[in-house]
């Protein structure tokens, strides 16, 4: 389900004093050129890039260790009734049927609940460093508010976008992993004391497919990397 | 045997052989997606089954709708996946149809040279013309009856559970291809083999 993209260098450019808005270009100002407010909305959108796809790498840890869990609990349900035949999750692949398993809760179902603690915290922390670029951006545009007396730039930083926009694509972006981590939280905390198959399987598949995680965000976030030149 | 029928036949017999592996491969290629689909619709069934108000996610009132949403998602993914796979069968239907209308063709053209007698004239290395023309006509069929059979699986695909384990199923199996196109190339081994030496 997560895409796999290359990670575009981030790239710190050396201050320099050339202006980035010379001329009207339908090209990205040159790296050298970059200064100030340009500079620091590039960065951030590679950082964008870069979270987003740390997190994906999570997600898939985490569903690994969801699918475990869930599979641990089904074997110590399935070891009390013997004669029943359960599917057994993994991923997206197979279905295995599962004969008779352990009549005790494996040990590995500790392990697994700690790393998967492990991935939240990351994931938290990620969201944590999401509002902070959410926040730096609302300062650059409070700045390029107060530099053109509460009115916008005529000119574009970079292609066609108002400095704005890129504001309200990182809200948008930041408003569905806010929505999406709680979730995750409960999966956490709830998954290992979860009797019922169902909501076994139900917790591993909203692991799984992220359902706040809206489908525009590849292209909010492909829109940003394309404007400030990373593609 | 005329050169120019015997020619034809060769033709299609060897593309039936590599066609025969070309639709085992698209088929078994088709199992990782066949299996996720039968998971998804697992995960469909578990999201329509839960009650959500019983759980902590009770907050979340949209999360039922949005989840169905990305799984179905998933499972039209899927779906194309196969129709592509499909497409490759229907290739290798195609072919197998034109190379049988091709050899029909030139029998017609050629038949009232040949005569009868010639046509149905059989020896202990080599069938006749009328029996490979009719193999032919029947891997087309199988190929034909198989195609419109994984057509028909995914123009009326439903994601429930039942139907994706019978399509699933009826995916997988080829019914007699397989052993047809091989009681075929053994009977014609000869035949083939004399034919590629005068190539």
């Amino acid at each position: 389900m997560a895409e796999t993209s290359k990670t575009p260098k981030k790239k710190r450019h050396s201050t320099s004093s050339t202006a980035s808005g010379d001329s009207v270009s339908k090209q990205s100002p040159k790296p050298t050129a970059l200064t100030g407010s340009s500079r620091k909305i590039k960065d951030h959108c590679a950082d964008w890039h870069n979270y987003i796809n740390k997190w994906e790498t999570i997600n898939d840890q985490g569903f690994q260790l969801v699918s475990s869990i869930a599979n641990c609990k089904i074997q110590a349900q399935s070891s009390e009734a013997p004669e029943k035949t359960v599917n057994v999750i993994t991923r997206e692949g197979d279905i295995n049927n599962l004969q008779e398993g352990s009549h005790k809760m494996p040990v590995e179902l500790n392990d697994y609940c700690t790393q998967l603690e492990t991935a939240y915290n990351s994931m938290s922390k990620l969201v944590k460093k999401m509002e902070i670029i959410c926040t730096n951006l609302k300062g650059v545009c409070d700045l390029e508010l107060h530099q053109n007396n509460g009115a916008w730039s005529d000119k574009p930083l970079f292609q066609t976008w108002p400095t704005k926009l890129f504001y309200d694509a990182s809200s948008e972006l930041l408003s569905m992993y806010k929505k999406e981590l709680p979730i995750k939280q409960i999966i956490l905390q709830e998954i290992a004391h979860t009797e019922d198959r169902d909501r076994l399987m139900f917790y591993v598949a909203t692991w799984l497919h992220q359902p706040y995680i809206e489908d525009n965000s590849k292209t909010l976030l492909e829109s940003m990397l394309v404007e400030t030149g990373h593609r | 045997m005329d050169i120019t029928i015997r020619k034809e036949l060769f033709k299609a017999l060897r593309t039936v052989d590599q066609d025969d592996k070309k639709w085992k491969e698209t088929v078994d290629a088709s199992a990782s997606h066949l299996s996720s689909m039968c998971n998804l619709c697992e995960q469909l069934r578990c999201c329509d089954k839960v009650n959500l108000e019983t759980t902590p996610l009770r907050s979340f009132a949209d999360i039922k709708d949005r989840l169905q949403y990305k799984i179905i998602y998933s499972l039209e993914i899927i779906v194309e996946k196969l129709r592509d796979n499909l497409k490759l069968l229907h290739d290798i239907q195609k072919r197998s149809n034109r190379n049988y209308r091709q050899c029909m063709e030139v029998y017609q053209s050629n038949a009232a040279q040949l005569g009868i007698d010639k046509v149905i004239e059989r020896s202990a290395t080599e069938p006749s013309i009328t029996d490979m023309l009719e193999w032919l006509y029947d891997i087309d069929r199988i190929l034909t009856l198989q195609y419109a059979k994984r057509k028909l699986l995914l123009d009326i695909v439903r994601y429930d559970q039942d139907y994706v384990d019978n399509l699933s199923k009826q995916w997988k199996d080829s019914g007699d291809l397989h052993s047809l196109v091989g009681n075929v190339m053994a009977h014609t081994c000869f035949f083939m083999a004399e034919e590629d030496d005068t190539r």
